[in-house]
């Protein structure tokens, strides 16, 4: 299954770069989109690409928000 | 000084368990001439160092990275009484590299840098974030290994995205040599299994990052 990715938006990854990363070139985030809908546990890499799981279907410009996940 | 292992010798120490992944400390004679049971590092059961040559963290990179890159002639040694030491070694050093710290650098108490030492950041990315280029430092939040693990990444012929359990949608395709100043602080560690990945490398967090001028340069990983 070819990977699915997404470009986040600089914004959220400058904000991304300013937190710790979970290992080396990732971090765990919480995606929260404008309709309210809230994607848990999803990888970015390299503070800029967001790994979509098979069942994601959003673009970047869907995007509320994205947080760390603790 | 380095010693290219005999075959036999080779062989044998194949039949013992590693003390980590991709070495083994052992107890051991040499063959012939003048016998003395001396403590060896031995690496991909191909190399040796005495450890008792080994007089700082930045001997053992020096040794290490002679190993890795050069092809001049090492003298072939030949070991016997061959017995893996399970307990720490005589020398403080060594019980750091190898027997300290078995958990995640995140877990484990913040120390200074030497100034000295040397770390190694992995990336699919030329342009990793994590890498401030215009101050050539390391921001707050990173990881990284140290020189030593990634020098036993590559000689033994590890998979990095096994070892330091990164995610499967990465291929390694930089690395990014860090130097901190005496005083940045790092907290080290071992890396924990993630991302479906058995980790076991050695991993280092900079919770405040690195000072400015200690990113040295980068290289492609190949």
């Amino acid at each position: 299954m070819p990977l699915r990715t997404l470009n986040i938006p600089a914004n959220f990854s400058k904000l991304l770069a300013k937190f710790p990363e979970s290992g080396m070139g990732y971090q765990w985030v919480k995606v929260i989109l404008k309709n309210g809908a809230i994607f848990p546990k999803h990888k970015v890499l390299n503070s800029s690409i967001l790994v979509l799981e098979e069942t994601d279907h959003f673009s970047e410009l869907d995007i509320l928000t994205i947080e760390l996940e603790k | 000084m380095l010693y290219r292992l005999s075959k036999p010798t080779q062989a044998e120490l194949l039949l013992q368990p590693e003390s980590g992944m991709g070495y083994q400390l052992i107890l051991a004679n040499t063959k012939g001439g003048y016998q003395r049971k001396e403590y060896y590092l031995i690496l991909n059961t191909e190399l040796a160092i005495p450890i008792d040559r080994i007089s700082n963290r930045i001997t053992l990179e020096r040794i290490m990275r002679e190993s890795t890159y050069t092809n001049k002639n090492i003298q072939s040694i030949s070991l016997t009484d061959i017995a893996l030491d399970d307990k720490k070694s005589p020398l403080p050093l060594v019980n750091e590299f190898l027997f300290s710290k078995k958990q995640a650098a995140r877990k484990n108490h913040p120390e200074p840098a030497n100034g000295i030492e040397r770390f190694i950041r992995l990336s699919a990315y030329n342009n990793d974030f994590r890498i401030d280029r215009a101050n050539k430092r390391l921001l707050p939040g990173s990881y990284a290994t140290t020189e030593i693990d990634y020098l036993l990444c590559r000689k033994n012929n590890d998979d990095p995205v096994e070892r330091y359990a990164l995610p499967n949608d990465y291929k390694i395709k930089y690395g990014f040599i860090i130097q901190p100043k005496s005083g940045d602080s790092l907290q080290r560690g071992i890396v924990e299994p993630a991302n479906e990945k058995q980790g076991g490398g050695a991993e280092v967090y900079f919770e405040k990052g690195t000072s400015i001028g200690t990113f040295i340069q980068d290289f492609p990983y190949e």
